[in-house]
């Protein structure tokens, strides 16, 4: 190799170098996630997203009533409650980072954790960490016993928590801290906050279908918490033992694969009532449309849902 | 909203950004590499005007970014740690060929060159851009091009020849 042409031709032999396919696919992917991410904050101006959420609302309020018809039709010896009491509103407390659902300068709570804006049945996660807030006069507030009731449209009810309220917070008069039990079913439950066993606000709120599961993998994220054609983040939590990751397969209903995804393990935690670990992991699935999917979950294979 | 080409760039050129950054950065984050490179050209991409093609444009996002992370961590791991990584980045038909002891020696000298000769090297003599695109990648006039790939190739004979010498 002593003259420069044979070292130009040697150069020129030398390998040329790609990413493995699940390389670029992870590359792809975040490129993807980074447009989405450049869109939506393009598109975060409060009136469009005030008129997409009346949109949503509207949209939900329809599917509402057609479930309703539906299910009257075939539960029609079941009495359907109408409830008079406003639906709630999610809005945001002065001064602090929360947003609740309820009802402004009535009462209110803050729930989630991850982010998350539904609540759904059969979930307790969401719900573990409960934040009520009253307006009023602290005076006769603070040092109160309250309770939380939720009646179900079917007429089913239960008491959601119970406690002693705490004083001023923020711009609220008083508040405590609690948690809710998880909302046996799905649909339109009216909440009722009781303070000193007399009704002081009640309101209106939608809870989902609980999230789909396997025998060991439960989703934290509904299915209808997704967007179409783009990535959407979900979170899914396990009881099996710990793996670094796990494979996450979506299939339509009839059982052809339309996402295939490796989700993280992000975090591991102890669960409060069953003292067992919890392994949350995380990845991003597309939708291709609405409609009935099924995942296969570390080769355990969820119900049929819908996003 | 203006369709951003990106997509269409990382599969027409990550080939050529990865080979770039495997032979100038040795390093084992080639896959973070390049995805900072087709970040950064998502956030540009507007700023890019077309006089160059895509591909120097590129290229020359990846040089800076290797440029900073060298500065910022200076890691420069030697062919050694860059040879028991390879595995995970090597295609398997071309990872035979990196273990062929001439072609081995030779990355090794192209590695021990000084940056503005490797990065030429590089350039011109590994992913056989033009003089004009690499003139581009470099931000220097063409002419300065030749004068520089010569004496890099000079430089690359002086190592080889020396390694020759002490291998008999």
């Amino acid at each position: 190799m002593n003259d420069y042409e044979e070292i130009e031709k040697s150069l020129r032999n030398l390998p040329r170098y790609s990413l493995k396919d699940h390389q670029k696919k992870r590359v792809l992917q975040r490129i993807k996630t980074n447009q989405m991410n450049k869109k939506r904050r393009l598109f975060l101006y409060p009136s469009i997203s005030l008129v997409i959420s009346l949109g949503i609302i509207a949209v939900l309020i329809i599917n509402e009533w057609n479930t309703l018809d539906t299910s009257i039709d075939q539960e029609s010896n079941t009495a359907r409650i109408s409830f008079t009491s406003p639906e709630g509103k999610m809005f945001k407390i002065p001064e602090s980072n929360l947003t609740v659902l309820g009802i402004e300068n009535k009462v209110g709570f803050f729930y989630g954790g991850l982010g998350d804006q539904e609540i759904l049945a059969r979930e307790k996660r969401r719900l573990a960490k409960i934040m009520i807030f009253f307006w009023g006069s602290s005076d006769n507030l603070t040092g109160q016993p309250f309770r939380v009731e939720a009646l179900h449209e079917s007429g089913k009810q239960l008491t959601l928590s119970e406690g002693i309220l705490f004083g001023p917070i923020y711009n609220a008069d008083a508040h405590a801290v609690t948690r809710f039990k998880p909302f046996p079913k799905k649909g339109t439950w009216e909440l009722s906050f009781y303070v000193n066993d007399k009704r002081y606000g009640s309101f209106i709120a939608n809870v989902l279908p609980p999230p789909p599961q396997t025998e060991h993998y439960t989703l934290r994220t509904s299915p209808k918490e997704t967007t179409v054609h783009h990535p959407s983040v979900l979170y899914i939590e396990s009881t099996k033992e710990d793996h670094q990751e796990i494979s996450v397969v979506l299939k339509s209903k009839s059982g052809k694969t339309v996402d295939r995804e490796t989700f993280q393990l992000v975090s591991t935690h102890i669960d409060a009532d069953t003292r067992e670990t919890v392994y949350l992991y995380k990845g991003k699935i597309t939708f291709p449309s609405i409609g009935d999917w099924i995942f296969v979950i570390d080769d355990e294979q969820t119900n049929l849902f819908k996003n | 909203m203006e369709e951003n080409p990106i997509e269409e760039w990382f599969h027409n050129y990550e080939r050529d950004v990865t080979s770039f950054l495997m032979y100038y950065s040795e390093s084992i984050e080639v896959e973070d590499l390049v995805q900072d490179t087709f970040l950064t050209a998502l956030k540009k991409w507007k700023t890019f005007k077309g006089e160059s093609p895509p591909k120097t444009w590129l290229i020359s996002i990846a040089r800076n970014i290797a440029n900073d992370r060298y500065r910022r961590q200076k890691i420069w791991k030697n062919i050694l740690h860059y040879l028991s990584n390879e595995q995970q980045i090597v295609p398997d038909v071309e990872n035979s060929i990196v273990k062929d002891f001439e072609k081995r020696q030779l990355y090794q000298a192209i590695q021990q060159l000084p940056s503005k000769y490797k990065e030429v090297i590089i350039l011109r003599g590994i992913l056989e851009l033009s003089p004009e695109e690499t003139a581009k990648v470099l931000q220097v006039k063409q002419n300065h091009v030749y004068v520089l790939y010569h004496r890099s190739l000079k430089k690359l004979k002086d190592i080889l020849e020396k390694e020759e010498l002490s291998n008999e």
